[in-house]
This record gives C-alpha cells, structure tokens and sequence, in this order.
C-alpha cells in the first residue's frame, strides 16, 4: 500500500514536472564521482569513477535513455563499466525570470565491470541550470555482494545548442 | 488616413485581438486602415489584421501553447548560449499561418505596414516596412520584398533579447534584430510620420499608477532586476505615447484658432498662409485623434500572460481577449475616456 502511494506520489511529481528542460535530442554528461563500496566482512573500499552518459529523449521533458561507458579505480587497479541507463525528471527548480533554474532527475542503471562486477542501482541528480548536475548514486554489485555509494558532479559535455541562426523552412516560396 | 497601431506583450496580444474583434463588429473592418504598425505581437496581428484575418487571428490567439512558440530552457543557457529559450517554433508558426498566398497579397497591397526592430549593430530602431518609405533621424526604414523576408521580419520584430536569439532577416550574415520594444513598444511615430491623421493605438501594459510591480519588499538581487527591467520597459512604453499626444494637441488647438480667425472674418487664404510655413514643426504630422487603449490591470503576472508575456495558455489567452473586447467597448461608447484628452 505505501509502495503504491509512493509510486502515485511520484507519478503526480513527473506529471507536473514538464518545465522547460530535458527536451534536448542528446546530452553527454561527463561525470566524476567518488565513494565507497562495502561487501559483507570486507573493509570499505574508495571507489573513484569517470563516466560518460550519452543520452538521447524518449519521452519529451520527462524521459532519456542511454549508456554509461566509463572506467574506476579502487584497491589501486582501474577497470572498465558499463551499461544501459534510464533518467527520469520528477521535478523542476524553481524559476528565474521566466526560465527555469534547473530540474531534478532519477536515474537507472545496470552496469557490467570488467572484473565481474554487475551494478545495479540508480541515482538522484539535482541538475543546476543546465549547467552543472549534483548526484547522489547508490548500486548494489550483484556478482560481488557490495553496496556502492558514490557522490558525484558531472559537466554537459554536449548538449544540443540554441541555434544561432533561425533558417527559414526551405520549402516556402520565394 | 487611419492607422491601427498595435504594441508588443507575447501572449498579452490576445487583449489586443480582443480589442480588434469588437473593432471588426463595430467600428470599421479590421482591413480598412492605411497604416498598420506593430511591434513584436503586434507585428505578427499586424500583417493578418491587414488582411482582414479576424478568424485567423482569433484562432492563434486562444490556442497557441509555450511548445508552439519557444523551446524553452533553463537559465543557465545565459552563460553558454546565444540565448535562454528556441524561438525556432514561432518562425514556423508565422509559416504556417503567414502563407505564400497571403504573403504575396501584403506585398501587393497599396496599405502601408511597419514592423518595428531593433539593429543590435547598430542600436537604430529600424521599422521593416512593404512600401518604399523615407528613413528619418529617428529611425530607419528597412524594405522587405519577399514572403520569406517578412515573415523574418516578424520573428525579429518578435524576439526578446536574452530570451530568444536576434534574427538576420535578411541573410545576409551582416545585421541581427531583436524586438522592437527595446525602443519603442508601441510604434506610433511612424504612422505620425507617414500622414495618420487617427490612429487607434493598443498597448498591453497598464497606463501610469495602475502598475504595480510588487506589493512585497523585494528581497532577492533577481527581483529587483526584474523591476528594474520591467520599470524601463514600462517607460518606453509611457514614452511612445506623449510626442503623439502633444502633436493631436497641438494640431487640434491650431484648428480651433483657424476656425476661431475664420469666424472672425480673417479670410482663409491669409489664414492657410499663417500657418503653413517652413518653420511649422508639425506641419507633415496631421495627427487629430489618437485612441489610447490598454488594458486596466498588470497582465504580465502568472495570472495572464507572465512576465515578458511568455506563458502561452490558451484559457488565459481567452480571458485576455475577452477583456480586449470589453475595454474597446467601454472606450468606444464612451465609458472610459480616450487616452489624451481630445
């Protein structure tokens, strides 16, 4: 029952979140992050990771997909991850002037490593202004038994820019 | 010579669709003026008011939504783009609705129509105008001779600066435009100019002392940028109006002491001589009757149109236009006086 109120609760929050970003064809944000991860009788370990996300709208203002493709480093050895991903935008910032400060989005992921590891988890991203985007991650490593927490800042790589110049529609007479 | 000069405001011209709907019913048909002027919104009534496209205008005007005109982003666009939000959407809008067929018959047409920009290379308020016109100290006059180039004409006229891009109208890589409200909001002075003897003017933003900005403290540096903003646009707004104001002044106090000589046996010869001199300031501006008619309420809050009037909500854009109606009646059957004092 709570599950489902929740659930609702968060459909209406995706409903209302229109606002006016998150209609970008692509995006590639380039994300560093670093945490730690723990498996049971193991110590905790730093887990610092590089990652690009490619992603291009499903669902306009509300929905991306894509991959995350990146590599890690923990214990002293680098490894390669990644995966497909989902983002989902459950609310906007609130406004300056008449545009928007920014959103708040989830993410979803499932991550294969190049040492076994098999991340399953997700993500809470406070995007600033289209400018800078703040993460909270949590995976659960599947193959390992580890829990991953990870903070993260991540930069708009590419983001398809305002056209500079408007072109008129070709088709019209001259 | 009449004129019907509309001023800008986004989704606030509806009120001024509103207002040209009641014209249409029960003044004169809307495509029987001799000057049409317009900036931003009232560029893009303006051209289709022409035509006599009062359906048309109704219809854009009660259902066009954000989507149709910006794509729009979020503010940090500021630092990295050329600016906030798309207006890409509203030139295909004016495609859709300003076709190849009713271009060519504005281009044709013997009516004079001015859509007003602004150069930012050069910071001239530049009116794009279908009829070859003279360019004064106080503006240039841009001609369009094409379909393509005045539907970019009514973009740039369009675009807010900051909040969607300047436009080359003409393609040539050489000049960008942006609205013309930065200069002058509602474009009387061409229609002086050009020999309006009256004009119905129609403005979306309040008349002195009925706008308020705020009834809080402002306590945020955006805030009180944003008055700033709105209190310069306001401004040029309340400017464009007092030069036209004191010439109907001036040349109905001039008729009245040419009839007053008349009467008083001073032959009319001697009369017309007296006054048409090289030295008359006023004498190529036979501006008599000015129409002043503007909303009575702030309707750039979220309420309306928000601010910049870019909240395109069609049942806002309908209460808009209703109002437009109402106050065009009030002002007509005399309820609410004309603007200057006639």
């Amino acid at each position: 029952m709570k599950k489902n109120a929740l659930l609702l609760l968060l459909f209406a929050a995706v409903l209302r979140a229109s606002g006016q970003d998150f209609n970008e064809k692509w995006v590639v944000p380039l994300e560093f992050s670093q945490g730690f991860s723990k498996a049971p009788s193991s110590p905790e370990l730093y887990i610092g990771q590089l990652s690009v996300s490619p992603q291009f709208k499903l669902v306009d203002k509300r929905l991306r997909a894509g991959i995350t493709v990146g590599g890690f480093i923990t214990s002293g050895q680098v490894y390669g991850v990644g995966g497909p991903r989902l983002a989902l935008k459950i609310a906007k910032l609130g406004k300056i002037f008449t545009a928007d400060a920014g959103n708040l989005h989830l993410s979803a992921d499932y991550l294969s490593g190049t040492h076994k590891q098999q991340l399953l988890g997700g993500g809470f991203h406070a995007d600033l202004a289209e400018l800078l985007i703040l993460s909270l991650n949590y995976r659960r490593d599947l193959h390992y038994r580890a829990n991953w927490f990870q903070v993260g800042i991540a930069y708009h790589l590419y983001r398809e820019k305002i056209p500079a110049t408007i072109q008129s529609n070709p088709t019209d007479v001259r | 010579m009449k004129a019907l000069v509309i001023g800008g405001g986004g989704s606030k011209g509806a009120f001024a669709v509103g207002v040209l709907k009641f014209i249409h019913q029960n003044i004169q048909p809307i495509d029987t003026f001799d000057i049409y002027s317009g900036t931003s919104t009232g560029s893009l009534i303006s051209p289709l008011a022409l035509l006599g496209e009062m359906d048309l205008l109704e219809e854009i005007y009660t259902t066009t939504r954000n989507e149709d005109v910006l794509n729009k982003h979020s503010v940090g666009r500021i630092l990295t783009d050329i600016s906030i939000h798309d207006a890409t959407p509203l030139l295909r809008l004016i495609e859709r609705n300003l076709t190849a067929a009713r271009s060519a018959r504005i281009m044709a047409s013997l009516k004079q129509l001015y859509l007003s920009a602004v150069s930012l290379q050069t910071q001239e308020l530049v009116h794009f105008a279908t009829r070859d016109t003279a360019s004064t100290a106080s503006y240039r006059i841009e001609k369009i001779t094409t379909p393509t180039e005045l539907q970019r004409a009514m973009l740039a006229s369009s675009c807010q600066p900051i909040y969607m891009q300047p436009i080359d109208v003409f393609q040539r890589g050489k000049e960008q435009f942006c609205d013309g409200g930065v200069r002058e909001n509602t474009p009387l002075q061409v229609a002086v100019e050009n020999g309006a003897t009256e004009i119905i003017a129609i403005s979306m933003g309040p008349k002195v002392g009925q706008s308020v900005f705020s009834s809080s403290f402002l306590t945020k540096a955006t805030a009180i940028l944003g008055f700033t903003i709105d209190t310069f646009s306001t401004d040029v707004g309340q400017n464009d109006y007092r030069l036209p104001t004191f010439v109907a002044e001036v040349n109905q106090y001039l008729a009245t002491v040419k009839s007053q000589l008349a009467a008083n046996g001073v032959s009319p010869s001697v009369i017309a001589e007296s006054f048409v001199t090289a030295t008359n300031p006023i004498s190529s501006k036979p501006l008599l009757k000015l129409h002043e008619i503007r909303p009575d309420i702030n309707l750039s809050s979220d309420e309306f149109g928000g601010e910049g009037g870019l909240l395109f909500d069609p049942v806002k854009m309908r209460m808009m236009m209703t109002m437009g109606f109402d106050m065009a009646k009030r002002h007509f059957s005399g309820l609410v006086p004309a603007g200057p004092s006639l």
